[in-house]
C-alpha cells in the first residue's frame, strides 16, 4: 500500500530570502542570532561531500546550505538572481551574465568568474551533464571580468538549468573535504561530526544560528532515539523511536533523491533494462515503508529473484542504504537464488559500477528538481550520461514507471522529513540558512 | 493753538511705542489720526494700503543654514528671513502686519510681536521691533526715524508658518517723502515652517480626537524604509520610500500614491558581498533638500539630490534622520554615530552597544530650544535605548524592529513608536507612548497591523492638528492623523 504523502508546503529549494525575490509578509521582530542546532544522519559524514554528484545524499540534504547558485526560484517557480547580478541577458555577442563583484568564500578567497566557468565545467560531467548539455561551454569574457558567456542560450532556460543545486558554484580549490563556498554556512569535517558555523562572509547572508552540529547515525533508531532523549534536535524521519517526544512538531520538506537498485553484468539476464523495476514492483509497500521510503509499489506478483545467487553491494558507511540493502536481500532471496548485503568501500563501488561489474548494487540518485523533467534528467544522468545528453521525451514524471526502461529500478522516494524541537523554526522547508532558535 | 493735523500725526507717532505691548487701541487712534492726516497735504498717512489676500503667501525653499541650525520653528522662520533679507541699515525697524490666521490660533498678536522680535533679532543688534501688528502705511510710519522698515506679514494654515518680508525705504527728509511718499520695496524674502511646541504654545490645545487611519496601496511590496520630505509643507504628503529593488519619491495624492523620481538600487549601488537576511534600512532627509539613503542590502549607501540622482556614496553605512551614519558590521550596526561623509560635520555619540534599528528626532520644546532625541534597538535583543542630548535616557522592553520617535502632537515632549517583538504579523502592532521629562513612558495608543509593519516615519502635520504617523506594511501605506 503507497503511503499518502502531506502535501509539502514549500520546496525545500525556494529560498524567500533571496535578494530579489519578492519578501514573505513579515511582522516586526527580528530572527534572533545564535543557537546550536543537532541531529543525527544515517549518511556517511567521512567522505565529505560533492554538490556535483549525482549520488551524493550528504550534497542533497546540506549542499545549500554550504554553497550558492547563480540562481535560485521563488514560491513561484520564477529564476532570480543569487549570486548573479540580473537574470541573463542575450547581446549582439551571445547570452551572458554577470557574477556579483566582491564575492568572497568562507575562508575568506575571492571568488570570481573563473570560479563559475571552472565550476560549471566540472558540474556539466557529472550530475548536470542533462542540464547544460544543450548549452554552449561557459566563456570568460576578456573585457569584463566578471561576465560569462554561454553562446546562444536562451536567457530563462539557462536561468532555470543553473538555479538546479547540482550547479552550486565552487572555488577552484573545492575538494570534498575542502567545503569553501559561499553558503550561510561553513563545515568543519571530521569523521563521525561535523560542525557547519556561520559564514560571515555569505553571499545571501550570514545563517541566523551559530552552528549545526551532525553526527553519523548508527542506523535510523538511533536517529530516533537521540531526538526521543532530546540528544538532537531534528528527529530524521520521526518523532521517536518508542513514542512521539513530547511537543515534537513533524515536517516534510520533500524529496532528495531515490534509492535505486542497479543490475550489473553479474546478473545476467536479469540486467535488462527494466528487470529491476519489475522486481521491485512485486515487493508490497508494506515491506519497505518503515525504512523511511515513499511512493513504493503496488505489489503485483510473486517476489523472487532469479537471477544467480548474488551479492547486493552497498556502500560501508551509509546506515541508511545498509539497512535497505538488508531488508531487500531478504526480501529477495529464495533457495538456489540467495541475495546477500555484502557492504564495500565507496571507492570500490565506484569503480565496479564503472566497468558494470557486480550483479545487484543498492545506490542514491538526488532529484534535480521538483518537476517531470527534472526527475526524468535526473534518472537518466544516473542511468547513463549518453542519455542524458539527448533526452527522449517522456510522459511521465512517475520514477518507477521511468525506471521501467533504464537498467535499475527505484524502490523507494527519499524525503527529508521528520519532526523538531518545538522552539526551531525554518526547518519545515529544510531552509538551514534560515532556520533559527 | 493746536499744531496742523499732519504734525499731530507725525509727532504723536515718532519714536514712541517700541518694544512694547500695546492694547488694540492705539491702533484704532493711530487710525483717527491717520484720517485727520488725510485732510492735509500728501504724506505716508496717505499712502494707499496693500490688500492682504489670504494664500497669498508662497512656500519657501527652506534656507539650509537654517535648517541645519537646532533652533524651532519660530527662530528657524526668522533666520531664513533675516538671510534672505540681507544687511539692514542699524536701527532698522521690523513691523509685523495683523496675521492672517488658523482658527485655533489664539494669541496672534503675541505671536506677531514674537516672530517680529525674532527677525530683529536674527538681523543685527541695533535692529527693533515693534510688539504690535501694524497697516504697512501705519508702519511706514513708525519707522520714520528707523530709514529702513521691515514690513512682514504672516500667515498660519494647513499646519505650517508662513511668512513674507519686505524692506522698504524710508524717506528722512520731507520733500523726499513728497516725491515718492510709499517706495517700492527693495528686497523680499519668504520663509515658511512647519507647526512646532514652540509655535503650538500660540495656539488653543487640540481636542481630543479619534484618530483616522487613511490607508494607500503601495506600489512596491518591498519596503525597508520611510521619510518625510518637508517640501510642501502645509501640502500633500510627500515620503521617500526605500525598497530592496528601488529608491522612490512620491507624494499621497487623492488617496493614492504617485511617483514623481524612481532610482533602481543596481544603478547606483550593487548589492553587499555579504548582506544581512534580514535587511537593516534607513533613511534621513537633509537641508538643501539631500536625502541619504542605507541599507544592509547594498554595497553603499548613497546620497541623493531632490530627484533621485547619486551625489555621493557613502560606504556601507545608516543615516540617522538628524545627522550622521552608524556603520554597518557582520550582523548589526554599530551604535555609535559618526560622519556620513568625510565633507560633513564632525560630531559623535556612542551608545556603546550595537544595533539592529535607529531612530532619532530633533524636538522644539514650547520654549523654542531644541532637544535632540536618539533612539536604538539593542542588537539581536528587544530592547531598546531613547537618549536625549541633555544626559537623559530610558530602557525599553519589549520592542520589536521597527522605531521612530518625533514629537507627534506637538507638546514639546517626544512619542517613541515601537512595534511588537514577534514574528507572526497577525500578532503585530503599532504602539505610541510619550516620554515625558518625569521619566516613565505613558502610552498613547496602538493599532494593530495584521499583515505586519515594514516601516515607520512621522510626516508635517497638515493642519494645526498633530503631525501624521506613516506606517509602511507588505502591501499598503497607513496614515494615522
Amino acid at each position: 500500500m503507497t503511503r499518502v504523502l502531506p502535501a509539502p508546503t514549500i520546496s525545500r529549494r525556494v529560498f524567500l530570502t533571496g535578494l530579489a525575490a519578492s519578501g514573505s509578509a513579515r511582522a516586526l521582530g527580528r530572527t534572533h542570532y545564535g543557537g546550536l542546532l543537532r541531529l543525527k544522519l544515517p549518511w556517511p559524514l567521512s567522505a565529505g561531500l560533492d554538490p556535483h554528484d549525482a549520488d551524493d545524499a550528504l550534497a542533497a540534504l546540506l549542499g545549500a546550505a554550504l554553497f550558492d547558485c547563480l540562481y535560485a526560484r521563488d514560491a513561484s517557480g520564477r529564476a532570480y538572481p543569487t549570486l548573479a547580478t540580473a537574470l541573463p541577458e542575450r547581446s549582439a555577442t551571445g547570452t551572458r551574465l554577470e557574477l556579483r563583484p566582491n564575492l568572497v568564500t568562507a575562508a575568506g578567497h575571492p571568488l570570481d568568474a573563473r570560479d563559475v566557468v571552472w565550476s560549471l565545467g566540472r558540474a556539466r560531467q557529472r550530475a548536470a551533464l542533462g542540464l547544460l548539455e544543450r548549452f554552449a561551454e561557459p566563456r570568460l569574457d576578456p573585457a569584463a571580468k566578471l561576465t560569462i558567456s554561454f553562446g546562444n542560450a536562451d536567457p530563462s532556460e539557462l536561468a532555470d538549468a543553473l538555479s538546479k543545486p547540482v550547479t552550486a558554484i565552487l572555488p577552484r580549490h573545492f575538494t570534498r573535504q575542502t567545503l569553501d563556498g559561499t553558503g550561510a554556512f561553513v563545515a568543519l569535517l571530521s569523521p563521525d561530526r561535523w560542525l557547519l558555523k556561520r559564514n560571515r562572509f555569505a553571499a545571501r547572508g550570514a545563517a541566523f544560528l551559530d552552528a549545526i552540529e551532525i553526527k553519523r547515525a548508527a542506523d535510523l533508531a538511533d536517529a530516533l532515539r537521540s531526538f526521543e532523549a532530546g540528544d538532537t534536535d531534528v528527529g530524521w524521519l520521526g518523532a521517536g523511536y518508542h513514542r512521539a517526544r513530547p511537543g515534537a512538531v513533524r515536517f516534510d520538506a520533500g524529496a532528495f533523491g531515490w534509492v535505486v537498485l542497479r543490475t550489473g553484468k553479474d546478473a545476467g539476464g536479469w540486467a535488462a533494462p527494466g528487470v529491476a523495476q519489475r522486481l521491485l514492483d512485486t515487493i508490497a509497500a508494506s515491506r519497505l515503508a518503515h525504512l523511511g521510503l515513499y511512493e513504493l509499489g503496488e505489489s503485483s506478483g510473486i517476489t523472487a529473484w532469479g537471477g544467480p545467487p548474488s551479492d547486493l553491494l552497498v556502500p560501508d558507511d551509509c546506515p541508511h542504504l545498509q539497512e535497505i540493502a538488508r531488508a531487500l536481500a531478504a526480501l529477495l532471496t529464495r533457495p538456489g537464488h540467495e541475495v546477500r548485503a555484502v557492504s564495500r568501500t565507496r571507492s570500490e563501488l565506484h569503480e565496479r559500477r564503472a566497468r558494470g561489474a557486480y550483479a545487484l548494487l543498492l545506490d542514491f540518485v538526488r532529484t534535480l528538481g521538483p518537476t517531470d523533467a527534472d526527475t526524468l534528467l535526473a534518472l537518466l544522468t544516473a542511468a547513463d550520461p549518453n542519455l542524458a545528453r539527448r533526452p527522449p521525451r517522456a510522459a511521465t514524471g512517475n520514477a518507477r514507471q521511468l525506471a521501467r526502461t533504464l537498467p535499475f529500478g527505484v524502490v523507494g522516494t527519499l524525503r527529508i522529513s521528520g519532526a523538531h524541537a518545538p522552539d526551531v523554526r525554518g526547518i519545515r522547508e529544510w531552509n538551514l540558512a534560515g532556520a533559527s532558535r | 493753538m493746536s499744531p496742523p493735523p499732519r504734525a499731530r500725526c507725525c509727532n504723536a507717532l515718532t519714536g514712541s511705542r517700541i518694544h512694547r505691548a500695546r492694547p488694540p487701541q492705539i491702533q484704532r487712534r493711530a487710525s483717527a489720526l491717520l484720517v485727520g492726516c488725510a485732510l492735509g497735504i500728501a504724506s505716508p498717512c496717505l499712502s494707499a494700503e496693500p490688500r492682504l489676500v489670504p494664500g497669498a503667501l508662497p512656500d519657501a525653499t527652506p534656507n539650509a543654514a537654517c535648517a541645519e541650525q537646532r533652533m524651532g520653528a519660530l527662530r528657524r522662520a526668522a533666520c531664513a528671513i533675516a538671510a534672505d533679507i540681507g544687511p539692514v541699515n542699524e536701527g532698522a525697524l521690523v513691523v509685523p502686519a495683523s496675521i492672517e490666521r488658523d482658527a485655533s490660533l489664539q494669541r496672534p498678536i503675541e505671536l506677531a510681536a514674537r516672530m517680529a522680535s525674532l527677525i530683529a533679532s536674527a538681523l543685527g543688534p541695533r535692529v527693533r521691533s515693534v510688539a504690535e501688528p501694524a497697516t504697512l502705511s501705519f508702519a511706514r510710519s513708525l519707522a520714520r526715524s528707523a530709514k529702513q522698515l521691515v514690513f512682514v506679514r504672516i500667515q498660519v494654515a494647513d499646519g505650517a508658518l508662513r511668512m513674507s518680508a519686505e524692506l522698504y525705504p524710508i524717506a528722512g527728509r520731507f520733500w523726499d517723502r513728497v516725491k515718492n511718499p510709499a517706495p517700492d520695496a527693495s528686497r523680499r524674502a519668504v520663509a515658511s515652517q512647519a507647526l512646532d511646541a514652540e509655535a503650538k504654545a500660540f495656539f488653543a490645545d487640540a481636542p481630543s480626537q479619534a484618530r483616522k487611519i487613511e490607508k494607500i496601496a503601495a506600489l512596491d511590496r518591498d519596503t525597508v524604509a520611510l521619510a518625510c520630505t518637508s517640501a510642501k509643507l502645509g501640502g500633500s504628503v510627500e515620503l521617500v520610500l526605500a525598497g530592496r529593488r528601488r529608491v522612490t519619491r512620491a507624494r499621497i495624492d487623492k488617496g493614492a500614491l504617485a511617483v514623481f523620481a524612481a532610482r533602481a538600487w543596481s544603478d547606483v549601488s550593487p548589492v553587499a558581498a555579504h548582506p544581512l537576511r534580514e535587511p537593516i534600512a534607513g533613511i534621513a532627509t537633509r537641508a538643501n533638500d539631500v536625502i541619504d539613503v542605507g541599507s544592509s542590502d547594498r554595497a553603499d549607501a548613497v546620497r541623493f539630490d531632490a530627484g533621485l540622482s547619486p551625489l555621493a556614496h557613502l560606504g556601507r553605512r545608516i543615516p540617522w534622520p538628524t545627522g550622521g551614519c552608524s556603520s554597518l558590521l557582520d550582523l548589526s550596526l554599530d551604535g555609535s554615530v559618526t560622519p556620513c561623509a568625510a565633507t560633513d560635520p564632525a560630531g559623535s555619540l556612542r551608545f556603546g552597544v550595537e544595533a539592529d534599528a535607529i531612530a532619532s528626532d530633533a524636538v522644539t520644546l514650547a520654549d523654542g530650544s531644541v532637544r535632540v532625541y536618539h533612539a536604538l534597538r539593542i542588537a539581536n535583543e528587544s530592547v531598546a535605548l531613547v537618549r536625549d542630548d541633555a544626559g537623559h535616557g530610558i530602557r525599553v522592553e519589549a520592542v520589536g524592529a521597527q522605531l521612530a520617535i518625533a514629537d507627534l502632537d506637538l507638546d514639546g515632549q517626544p512619542e517613541l513608536v515601537t512595534t511588537r517583538d514577534t514574528l507572526d504579523p497577525a500578532q503585530d502592532f503599532v504602539l505610541v507612548r510619550t516620554w515625558p521629562m518625569t521619566g516613565a513612558l505613558v502610552e498613547r495608543f496602538r493599532i494593530p497591523v495584521p499583515s505586519g509593519v515594514r516601516a515607520l516615519a512621522v510626516c508635517p502635520a497638515q493642519s494645526a492638528g498633530p503631525r501624521i504617523l506613516v506606517i509602511a506594511t507588505s502591501d499598503e501605506l497607513w496614515l494615522v492623523r
